[in-house]
């Protein structure tokens, strides 16, 4: 889908904060609260951190080594799971509630959980507070192995909007060459980018892609504090002493690898920067990933946006087969149309 | 592939415009300099034998070029390269006399066009590939022409998986995902993109492929080029046209060599063989990270040459 005019320049947010543990309501409470300040500076658009609602149990190594798993693992998993949100369900109705109160675009990080998988998701709202949709993370870093799932390809999405074509890759996603090629070529422009990767690199990684989409990209990265954490949770006693579990980095970048937005570490805050969409294709002029520069002569990429199901219903009743008759010779074929055969070597042609 | 430490070099100097000759004299010393400091792999920057013309316009705007355009043109197809010629016996001779993997970049000329390409040479002074070019950027687009899928060599060398990509092509995610997944672990890196957005590019890299970066730029300023080089206007001979910044990454994005502007260097860094792997423990991109049930890249190597002519008949058509 191509995006159809630019809007005039207008306000991104993106908010690095720590998320209230298990502890839902207070969490969404929390989303209310930085969302308003963001409305305050009239930002249009809000990003918030990868698993903000439900929680990044940070530290955690849920009891688990190779060949062995414990009870208390397994309670802690239990905690975790009872603590991830369904899409929809009431906690995306209050987000929803969220982004119509502030009048924004919303994009948040949550821990979905659909039968009993968990999923590191990110979902978007309008500003009227309606569900865009969301998208489930396809691959997992380490220890998030044991508790979340893997997304398919069904959520690949890109949103076509008033500001931008709008898109999420969550964390150690944006690794993923393969990806992002895809949702470039979905013509994303704002490449929103929850995390938890609070590392030096984070901030190389996010240039690299804007410069590499010519896209606006939007990183939130949670904070996390150990007074964040609810009390008797378990922290594995190989992480380094210090307060900051997570310390920040959100940065906001604009399409020529900019960096309008610099990291900030160490305390919950609210970035901001001006979005000029005009600036997209000034910067397309001498380098489009998906188009003058992507030589698709040598490189194709397929990708598979099909649902994959572990169990599907067999809608056909199968019939015992009959005797197959013996087939009647085939009748000489007729010579084409002239008309006919002009269009195929059209075709050709193009 | 040996699993102890050893020295890599990346050099950051200017070419001499326009003849590869000297440039190669050039080269041989910075090779020597290099291989003092033990490096046993050294890379040179994009189209170092043969320039970069940085700076010029070729006399061309839209819907037309100026006869000034075209003796520039010629002037700049003198100075690159015959890969059949003496050069490569005179590059690869350098290789050998300092026993090193030199990797650097080139202007090939193949009959009226040309490429920019990064050339490979073998402790043994054995000429082991090249790359072409697959994309050039902006004006480079009038003067050099386009590689096709059949030179993205990755070689098995003792000191791991060498393959170099040219200035932008860095930034184009499936050349990237093809070398990656060829084992690369020398990731080389020749480029003429002297800004400061050049760094974080090529830690990126580092750590999405978890390999050793090594990129080399050029520090040229205008005295290193001919006194009638056509700039649009004349600027004094101190003014840098390229401002280095080359560098040294490990496959976890650390930077072991950070970038250096406005001075001729040679960049040294130990590489560890054991990192490449103690680093893919938490992300292979084509391996434990990939989702090919998803995604799934086709590369057509095959060579394109616009001609096939068909062998004339040995058999003379007279039954024997």
């Amino acid at each position: 889908m191509e995006f159809e005019g630019e809007p005039g320049p207008y306000l991104a947010a993106v908010v690095q904060a720590a998320p209230c543990g298990f502890d839902n309501q207070a969490t969404l409470d929390k989303v209310a609260k930085w969302t308003a300040k963001a409305k305050k500076v009239k930002a249009r658009l809000v990003v918030f951190p990868e698993a903000f609602v439900g929680a990044y149990p940070f530290g955690n190594d849920f009891g688990t080594r190779i060949g062995l798993r414990t009870p208390e693992g397994r309670k802690n998993y239990a905690e975790y799971y009872r603590a991830a949100i369904k899409i929809p369900g009431p906690e995306v109705s209050a987000l929803a509630e969220v982004a119509k109160e502030n009048s924004c675009y919303l994009v948040i990080g949550v821990v979905e959980r659909a039968g009993s998988t968990l999923y590191s998701s990110t979902i978007f709202f309008s500003p009227e507070g309606n569900l865009l949709g969301s998208r489930r993370k396809l691959m997992n870093s380490g220890v998030e192995r044991y508790v979340w799932g893997q997304g398919d390809g069904t959520s690949l999405h890109v949103f076509p909007t008033s500001l931008g074509l709008l898109g999420a890759v969550i964390g150690g996603e944006s690794y993923m060459p393969p990806l992002r090629m895809t949702l470039y070529s979905k013509g994303m422009n704002l490449y929103c980018a929850p995390t938890v990767d609070d590392s030096d690199v984070w901030a190389s990684s996010m240039r690299t892609v804007a410069l590499e989409g010519r896209c606006f990209v939007l990183s939130a990265c949670q904070l996390l504090r150990r007074s964040d954490l609810p009390a008797g949770y378990t922290i594995s006693d190989q992480v380094p002493d210090g307060e900051f579990l997570i310390r920040g980095g959100s940065c906001i970048v604009d399409p020529l690898g900019t960096v309008l937005a610099e990291p900030i570490f160490n305390r919950e805050c609210l970035i901001t920067a001006t979005i000029d969409m005009t600036v997209v294709a000034r910067a397309k002029y001498d380098f489009d990933v998906v188009g003058h520069y992507a030589r698709s002569d040598i490189f194709r990429l397929e990708v598979n946006e099909n649902r994959q199901i572990a169990v599907s219903k067999a809608l056909i009743t199968m019939k015992p087969m009959k005797p197959m008759k013996p087939m009647k010779p085939m009748k000489p074929m007729k010579p084409m149309k002239a008309a006919m055969r002009r269009e195929r070597d059209d075709s050709r042609t193009v | 592939m040996i699993q102890e430490p050893y020295n890599a070099s990346v050099i950051q100097t200017a070419s001499i415009a326009f003849d590869p000759w000297k440039t190669i004299d050039k080269m041989g010393d910075f090779t020597a300099l290099a291989a003092s400091q033990d490096a046993k792999v050294v890379v040179f920057p994009e189209a170092f034998v043969g320039g970069h013309a940085k700076g010029l316009g070729f006399g061309s705007y839209l819907g037309s070029c100026s006869s000034e355009g075209r003796e520039t043109f010629k002037m700049y197809y003198d100075g690159a390269i015959d890969l059949s010629g003496d050069a490569i016996a005179k590059i690869g001779g350098i290789a050998q006399e300092n026993g090193v993997y030199l990797v650097t970049g080139a202007i090939e000329r193949e009959l009226g066009t040309l490429y920019c390409v990064v050339l490979f040479f073998a402790p043994d002074g054995s000429f082991i590939g090249k790359h072409r070019k697959l994309m050039p950027t902006g004006t480079e687009r009038l003067i050099w022409g386009y590689g096709d899928g059949s030179t993205l060599p990755v070689f098995d060398t003792p000191f791991g998986r060498v393959g170099a990509l040219i200035c932008w092509e860095n930034y184009m995610p499936m050349l990237r995902l093809s070398m990656y997944s060829k084992g690369i672990s020398l990731y080389c890196a020749p480029t003429a993109d002297h800004r400061e957005s050049w760094l974080p590019t090529m830690r990126h890299i580092a750590r999405e492929g978890r390999c050793y970066v090594l990129s080399a730029c050029q520090h040229g300023r205008r005295a290193d080029f001919p006194k009638d080089y056509p700039l649009d206007q004349e600027v004094p001979d101190d003014t840098m046209l390229a401002n280095g910044g080359s560098c040294i990454i490990d496959p976890l994005g650390n930077v072991l060599c950070s970038p250096v502007y406005g001075e001729d260097l040679i960049h040294t860094a130990e590489i560890n063989p054991a990192l490449l792997i103690s680093a893919k423990f938490d992300f292979d991109v084509v391996g434990n990270s990939a989702r090919p049930d998803i995604f799934s890249l086709s590369v057509d190597e095959r060579p394109r040459p616009l001609v096939h002519s068909i062998p004339e008949s040995r058999d003379s058509g007279i039954e024997s």
